[in-house]
């Protein structure tokens, strides 16, 4: 049976034009107890809606908004912003070090609140001349994101739509908590969809390869651990019993190493690796990990700018992914 | 001398309750100054609260019969209450200095292992540390209930009066 997330199925928009369209109370209820899930039907039969059956758009909003605003706080709570730059400094670094031109452009695909964008202008972790951008189909969260932003006159911006058909080109893509909403073909498709996102100019000013140089995605490490874990979690952290729900079925969805690493495959032109399997990470100590695809003539510059243990994290190898974790191995 | 220790963490206790209160309801960045007044509203609620208690405990000191008799009484079930609350004290403290002083890694550890866990276990450790405070002493019950309540109040009262809606 699928595991279902509330957030994912109350808003609906049109692909094309981004008109909002309207989402039947019932249609929500109706999917989830589908999906065996009837405490998620009981807190989507909660939800407001019309006297029609459609749910109150500027309720559910304002519920997301609210949601979304409480789930900030266990990336804060788990340092999410240390743990991205981590990998996104050096990853910048092996840029620099290359022939991409222009500023580099980071940007976060689903970036909901846009807590990562905007954490990396507060923290100005990643250095100057970095465009820091968020993109989200969700027009609420789009909107609270930029009025964030603009609260605390950070220097970054947010744009509603499609993070791969932007206007100007991604220098590296990155995302958190976004892997597992995409099952089977959708994941391949997510990936390769990238690839082929507006190519970079290089230093000589002709047009590379479509793509970005490098896209590096955040998701909850598949441990046996992560359910349970993030189960306490959000008993503990949250208090929206929609939040918990989503919490909880997100680690339920997320993907392992080895499918993460195969469907990265499918972004043309870039080498798929993955930082922190769960071979080499301690399942305590790792709750997120990222699966990364970068041009293959920045693979040694990337290893160069990690420190020795970081480069040791790195792996592109199928088989050492799949290999049972052991204590010696365990880092 | 228990009965001041134990003031002291209820203190602490409602410091750490305010900032609950408050967390998740902000989605700025920068919020050092709100964090540190949430922990102020906390102290403050948690210190009406305190008080409440201290005059309900006063007042069953000197309602029943003997107040030197009585006080060791509530002296002793305060010395429960602390053997149950000093090692989750300790347990919390190594935590929150992994935490705040480990590297991110470490921190994480804290955070899985420890504070998460320990956030949701703090309700049923109140309640054990009332519990065994009021063990065979009914005057000691009836503090270590008021007591108790107070604790627990302090998060819902802070979140309800200042955080029921996003900053």
């Amino acid at each position: 049976m699928p595991f279902l997330e509330i957030s994912d199925l109350v808003v609906d928009h049109d692909p094309r034009t981004l008109v909002r369209l309207p989402v039947r109370r019932a249609d929500v209820v109706a999917r989830l107890r589908d999906a065996g899930d009837l405490r998620g039907a009981r807190i989507a039969a909660a939800l407001p809606c019309a006297p029609d059956g459609t749910l109150d758009p500027v309720a559910v909003d304002r519920r997301l908004v609210a949601v979304h605003t409480e789930l900030q706080r266990l990336s804060e709570e788990l340092r999410l912003g240390a743990r991205v730059a981590e990998v996104l400094r050096p990853l910048l670094a092996a840029l620099r070090a290359g022939e991409v031109a222009g500023p580099l452009r980071v940007v976060d695909v689903g970036c909901g609140l846009g807590y990562l964008v905007r954490w990396l202008a507060a923290s100005g972790v990643l250095g100057p001349g970095v465009d820091l951008v968020g993109v989200d189909f969700n027009a609420a969260l789009i909107g609270e994101a930029d009025r964030l932003a603009r609260a605390e006159n950070l220097d970054c911006r947010f744009v509603r739509g499609d993070a791969f058909a932007l206007p100007e080109p991604a220098t590296v893509y990155v995302s958190t908590g976004v892997l597992h909403h995409f099952r089977g073909p959708a994941l391949d498709a997510f990936f390769a969809a990238q690839a082929q996102s507006s190519p970079l100019a290089t230093a000589a000013g002709t047009a590379a390869t479509p793509g970005p140089a490098a896209f590096c995605h955040f998701d909850i490490a598949a441990t046996r651990l992560a359910p349970i874990g993030t189960w306490i979690f959000h008993r503990a952290r949250m208090r929206d019993p929609l939040g918990r729900h989503d919490g909880v079925m997100s680690a339920r969805r997320t993907h392992d190493d080895a499918t993460l690493l195969k469907a990265a495959a499918r972004a043309e032109g870039l080498v798929p690796l993955v930082y922190e399997p769960r071979t080499r990470s301690n399942p305590f100590c790792t709750t997120v990990r990222p699966v990364l695809g970068l041009r293959p003539d920045l693979v040694p510059a990337l290893q160069t700018a990690l420190d020795r243990t970081a480069s040791g994290r790195l792996t592109g190898d199928l088989a050492d992914v799949l290999a049972r974790p052991t204590p010696r191995t365990a880092r | 001398m228990n009965a001041l220790l134990l003031a002291a963490l209820a203190l602490i206790d409602a410091a750490f309750a305010g900032f609950r209160a408050y967390a998740g309801r902000d989605g700025r960045i920068r919020k050092s100054g709100p964090t540190r007044s949430a922990a102020l509203r906390g102290l403050t609620i948690g210190a009406l609260a305190l008080t409440v208690t201290s005059a309900f405990t006063t007042a069953v000191l000197l309602l029943g019969g003997n107040p030197a008799v009585r006080y060791a009484e509530l002296d002793a079930a305060a010395g429960r209450m602390l053997l149950v609350h000093a090692p989750y004290t300790a347990i919390v403290a190594a935590s929150l200095a992994c935490y705040f002083w480990g590297p991110f890694r470490a921190s994480t550890l804290a955070v899985v292992i420890g504070l998460g866990p320990l956030t949701l276990l703090r309700p049923l450790v109140v309640l054990v540390g009332a519990v065994a405070a009021a063990w065979g002493s009914l005057p000691a019950a009836a503090v270590a209930v008021a007591a108790s309540a107070g604790v627990l109040l302090v998060e819902p009262l802070t979140h309800r009066k200042w955080y029921a809606h996003p900053v």
